[in-house]
């Protein structure tokens, strides 16, 4: 069953990851975007050395400034520091996003590997629950689940992770029933490797460029999706400055003309889309030009 | 190639007559124009229309227009805010009832009834009609089945009595000081019994589901259209015994974004926005600046207090109660999160109430003194972890949550700050199951003892949020509930305020203004106990 | 086998699906916090009502038999009451369905309209500036956050510039909605012939259609472009390249036609996508439709038009990609004998 959501099964031998790294750099776009999250990682793992003030800091006194020399990016009503607040609300933001996909890639993929593998009856109630899942849109799965579980930082990645499954899983079982069928695999039986030896050392790193790409995509996608979900009342709670939210509460003032408050973050979330988005997109075509997808 | 130069023709063509509609369409339609119409918007869905029971703010402002209630509470001009009036304690006026009297000493109230009054179905509205929604209050599932007991001491529809054609009585066990606030309270809303009794069924005697969705009174205005998400639309009714009200009809557009709101109000494309919280303080003092806009803001009994659940450690210990109140930031609050829109809170009661005293409380924002309770108390060293619920989207709560964590922490508290949606905020402040919140509460009823037992007897579950149990207080709750000496009832008010403000069962915070932003040349807005809109009284200056 | 063995085995295919949405769909809901029947009953109900409305909506049998309760109740048309509107869910849904699909469809028709172009041009111009270009523009639409489009668009162009009408959700006041036909007012409003009706609700469709659309152009503009360099590096291109016919002729003709193809697939994923997107966009303009709805409900714990609103949009992406599948059977006879 060919769902169009899923990505392509696709060619793509074991790849150099330098020949990758080179060939990226023709790239130019895909390759400044990958500079770009660099910087926004290292910003977020320097945040207490890069960000002028402690991002909770309250000042009554510096309330709603605009942009200046003190504070670059402004002030909230509290008077915290908005350059600060985005500053560490990187952390935030990628930790939730990358851990979020990083589990998901881990259960889908694994899972995935196992039911391409074997087949049969796991492989059937596999893809069926997975057919069930990829019916929600992802939005409204994880408006779902943060409404059920609480939206905690854990709860709203947990969220996030959930919608993402079902494309790993999908993604590696239809690579493995490819792959099950090359040579190298029958070598490696015939050489009497066990199962699991060779699902998860010969043919799983096979699998892993689609899902990279994915990974990618995806990684973008959960940025927004924690914004949207700020947006409708479900986001991940302060103190934590989260991006999603200070644009959400920034957006909800749009009116009183204090624009910095929604602008700069909601650049924070543009710029990191669009970047995840770019580096996937020249991933995929490096890795396999007739691959398609969404989300 | 001809086929495709014909699509892209065609193409040219739609796009440039789409275009064309969209752009040039501003010009609004005269239809319905000629009527004078009052366009207003609000947040809500109505959930319910059955007067007796409890509802969204939707509900009862639609309640509150096209029904009337037996008696009224009285408003009297706002001092220097011109086209605003305001209801003040104690007063009351007539309603369905023209008049009132009580009898034996007190415990009989009566009502003479209106005369001429007729229900939309043309028949006259006399003491059996009245009776029949008392009847249907203390006997139907809802919210007066409870007042009635508690506040009256009417349990029984034998104590509605029909005396004569215009003649109602109303036989309490002995006098209450609430009688006459509890025939205002909308909620005893005048229905055709006629009506109501064709729509009941068999196990739907009182027509509860029928009454959700339709209404059978007679107010001022009536309901012509409810589409849920849409808009809800009254039509003034011309015969009504007050007069033919200014605008024949008021238009709730459902708008559930709040900058949207503003912005409408802005474009001047709506008059007015109504409803509690639907504007946030930052935007109202926005657009208080905006030409062709007003603010009205007048002194309210609308309560919010840090709730400190009294039954769970370390806020069971006293001295740590003591210790937040002196820690909260008051004077820092009002201006930065409310904008001026309200007022310190110096009691439990509210300032509007009778009995309210300011001088009792000794709390300020001291955090040396805050801190000396913390360790009389024997914290100070480890940090407390204690969780802070606020509820998504109330947005004075969240921000004075922000504050009163940074005060909090200053004092050995880690707070953190818990954004629960209303449904579950609900829930879990119903189970006890909150340390902190910030909890709001209206009195309707603005007597001192309706207030203190709501909020503080123990066996008012479900609304005594901090768990409170005072022996002393539910005595001296109940001894002066009925009491009829007023100066008996107000001492009584004040020890009681110092037994709780000494126990710091609430953090205070604020009494939050009724606000509302409409159009400046709006008048005869008239603000009653219960805070819901009144568009009869309304008019263009 | 025939086409029709065809679409019934896809059918048969999407029943277990369809069981496992509702079965995730009623979970989501049970575990979701909050009792509805204290949210149906209100904050004043007695014990003992509370009682009563819990063992009249069933909330105090085992999951198993509220499970059947509930999907019986799906096959009956109930889908419960809404505690906030108290109405029954059905009667919501489709007075607000009709307001969903309408602007679904014609951010779909944006999103096609700037997506197919902007693919085709990147995959012509494959990595040339062009379409380095193309693709950032396309992924700008998708990378802001559309709560914060809308909002940007509502105070541009309906504060500032005044070319927008009010974001007051279909009509423009004073309007009546055309007969109802299909409940889309732009389309029942042309078949009647009602021009007023017409111009005021594609007045109000503008701003959030396109904010929606937006967010849809680069999924479109991403599967066109792929689609188009599958087909540009195909054998019958290469063999029309080597005929000597005008680049034109190839690019537009020839392989665009094929690349139409996918475009079927493109607006049924897209439409799934759409869905979940509309849930934030209508809230922005005051949209009536079953997305406000839902967000409303999920606030507020009213879990019938939740389960409802979660329930129809899983089915609704399940119908539309067996759609996709039978529309492939149909183009592509291969398929059906895989």
């Amino acid at each position: 069953m060919s769902s169009p959501l899923s990505v392509s099964s696709s060619i793509s031998q074991p790849a150099a990851s330098s020949l990758t790294w080179r060939r990226l750099q023709r790239n130019p776009i895909s390759f400044a975007a990958l500079c770009v999250i660099m910087l926004i990682a290292a910003a977020a793992i320097l945040a207490p050395i890069l960000a002028p003030y402690a991002p909770d800091a309250t000042d009554p006194a510096a309330s709603l400034q605009p942009p200046s020399w003190h504070h670059a990016l402004g002030t909230d009503e509290f008077g915290r520091d908005q350059l600060s607040r985005i500053i560490f609300a990187a952390r935030v933001d990628l930790l939730v996003a990358f851990a979020a996909t990083f589990v998901a890639v881990s259960i889908g993929g694994l899972l995935g590997a196992v039911v391409g593998y074997s087949r049969g009856w796991a492989d059937t109630i596999a893809m069926r629950v997975v057919d069930a899942l990829m019916a929600f849109p992802a939005f409204v799965l994880a408006m779902g689940i943060t409404a059920g579980l609480g939206n905690s930082t854990t709860n709203v990645a947990i969220a996030i992770s959930i919608t993402q499954i079902p494309a790993y899983l999908r993604l590696t079982r239809g690579e493995m029933l490819r792959l099950r069928e090359m040579e190298y695999a029958d070598a490696a039986r015939t050489l009497g490797n066990p199962t699991w030896r060779i699902v998860l050392i010969h043919l799983l790193p096979n699998c892993l460029p689609p899902l990279i790409v994915q990974a990618t995509l995806s990684t973008g996608f959960a940025l927004l999706t924690m914004a949207s979900l700020s947006f409708i009342g479900l986001g991940i709670q302060p103190p934590q400055s989260e991006w999603g939210v200070m644009t959400a509460e920034g957006a909800s003032q749009i009116v009183t003309g204090e624009w910095w408050l929604f602008l700069f973050p909601g650049l924070a979330i543009m710029i990191s889309v669009l970047a995840f988005n770019l580096i996937g997109d020249g991933l995929r075509d490096l890795l396999d030009p007739r691959m398609r997808g969404l989300r | 190639m001809t086929s495709d130069t014909r699509r892209r023709e065609f193409l040219k063509f739609a796009a440039s007559s789409v275009a064309a509609v969209t752009f040039t369409g501003t010009a609004r339609l005269a239809a319905a124009q000629e009527k004078r119409t009052l366009t207003v918007a609000w947040d809500a869905d109505i959930d319910t229309l059955d007067p007796a029971s409890f509802k969204t703010s939707a509900g009862y402002t639609v309640q509150a227009n096209v029904y009337d209630s037996p008696l009224m509470w009285k408003v009297q001009p706002v001092e220097g805010k011109p086209g605003v009036s305001q209801s003040k304690p104690g007063e009351i006026e007539g309603g369905i009832a023209q008049s009132w009297s009580f009898e034996n000493g007190g415990s009989t109230l009566v009502l003479n009834i209106r005369k001429g009054v007729k229900l939309p179905s043309g028949r006259d509205v006399n003491a059996t009609t009245v009776k029949y929604l008392l009847d249907r209050g203390l006997q139907s599932p809802g919210y007066m089945r409870l007042l009635f007991p508690r506040l009256l001491g009417v349990t029984k529809p034998e104590q509605f009595k029909v005396r004569d054609e215009s003649t109602i009585e109303i036989n309490m066990p002995a006098p209450s000081p609430m009688a006459l606030d509890m025939m205002a309270l909308m909620n005893n809303a005048m229905l055709d019994p006629d009506e109501v009794k064709a729509n009941a069924t068999a196990d739907d005697a009182w027509a509860a589901n029928w009454l959700k969705r339709n209404t059978a009174g007679l107010g001022p205005y009536q309901l012509v259209k409810n589409q849920p998400g849409v808009e809800v639309v009254l039509e003034a009714q011309t015969d009504h015994w007050r007069g033919r009200p200014y605008f024949d009809r008021v238009v709730f557009k459902y708008v559930p974004n709040e900058a949207d709101r503003v912005l409408l109000l802005k474009r001047k494309a709506i008059d007015m926005v109504v409803g509690r919280s639907t504007l946030s303080p930052r935007n109202v003092k926005a657009l208080e600046a905006e030409p062709g806009l007003k603010t009205v803001s007048v002194p309210d009994t609308l309560c919010h207090w840090l709730c400190m659940n009294t039954q769970k450690a370390p806020l069971d210990n006293v001295k740590v109660r003591q210790a937040i109140n002196y820690a909260i930031p008051v004077q820092a609050i009002i201006p930065s999160v409310l904008y001026g829109f309200g007022t310190e809170m110096k009691s439990p009661v509210p300032s509007l109430t009778p009995g309210y005293d300011s001088t009792i409380s000794p709390y300020k924002y001291d955090i040396a003194k805050a801190k000396e309770l913390m360790r009389e108390a024997g914290f100070g060293k480890e940090p407390i972890p204690i969780d802070l619920a606020v509820r998504a989207g109330w947005q004075p709560h969240e921000q004075a949550s922000v504050w009163l964590q940074t005060e909090l922490e200053k004092i050995g508290f880690k707070v953190s700050i818990v954004k629960e949606t209303e449904a579950t905020f609900r829930q879990i402040a119903t189970k006890g199951d909150h340390q902190l919140s910030i909890e709001s509460w209206q009195s309707w009823i603005n007597d001192p003892f309706y207030h203190l037992f709501f909020n503080f007897h123990s066996t008012a579950k479900g609304t005594n949020s901090s768990f409170y149990s005072n022996p002393e207080v539910d005595k001296l709750i109940d001894e002066n509930m009925h009491e009829t000496d007023t100066s008996k009832r107000l001492a009584a008010a004040k020890r009681l305020q110092e037994i709780v403000i000494g126990d710091a069962v609430w953090g205070h915070l604020w009494y939050e203004n009724w606000t509302r932003v409409m159009r400046s040349d709006l008048v005869g807005i008239e603000k009653r106990w219960d805070s819901y809109e009144r568009f009869f009284s309304m008019k263009l200056a | 086998m025939g086409f029709f063995n065809y679409v019934m085995r896809r059918f048969a295919l999407a029943l277990p699906t369809l069981f496992g949405v509702s079965v995730i769909c009623f979970t989501l809901t049970y575990l979701l916090p909050g009792n509805p029947a204290m949210v149906k009953a209100g904050p004043f109900a007695t014990p003992e009502h509370l009682a009563v409305m819990e063992h009249q909506m069933g909330l105090d049998r085992t999951f198993p038999e509220q499970y059947y309760r509930y999907v019986s109740g799906i096959f009956k048309g109930d889908l419960g009451e809404s505690a906030s509107t108290g109405r029954p869910v059905s009667l919501d849904f489709l007075q607000r369905l009709p307001a969903t699909l309408e602007l679904n469809l014609a951010s779909l028709l944006i999103a096609i309209v700037i997506g197919l172009p902007l693919g085709v041009l990147s995959a012509v111009h494959r990595d040339t500036l062009i379409d380095h270009i193309g693709r950032v523009v396309g992924i700008m639409g998708v990378a802001m956050p559309s709560f914060l489009t809308g909002l940007l668009f509502v105070y541009v162009f309906f504060y500032m510039l005044n070319l927008a009408p009010s974001p007051l959700g279909r009509l423009g006041s004073g309007i009546e909605p055309p007969a109802q036909i299909t409940g889309l007012y732009v389309i029942d409003s042309l078949i009647t012939g009602n021009w007023t009706t017409l111009q005021s609700s594609l007045h109000q469709l503008m701003l959030p259609a396109a904010t929606l659309g937006l967010s849809a152009i680069a999924p479109v503009a991403r599967m066109v472009r792929s689609t188009m360099l599958e087909i540009l590096e195909s054998d019958y291109i290469k063999a029309a390249w080597a005929a000597g016919l005008p680049a034109r002729t190839v690019i537009y003709r020839d392989a665009l036609r094929n690349a139409l193809i996918p475009v079927i697939t493109i607006s049924g994923i897209v439409f799934g996508f759409l869905m979940a997107g509309n849930a934030v966009v209508e809230s922005v303009f005051s949209w009536p439709g079953i997305g406000n709805y839902a967000v409303t409900a999920l606030l507020t714990k009213d879990s019938a038009p939740i389960q409802s609103f979660i329930l129809f949009v899983a089915v609704t992406c399940v119908m539309v990609n067996l759609a996709v599948d039978i529309a492939y059977g149909l183009v592509d006879p291969r398929i059906r004998f895989s």
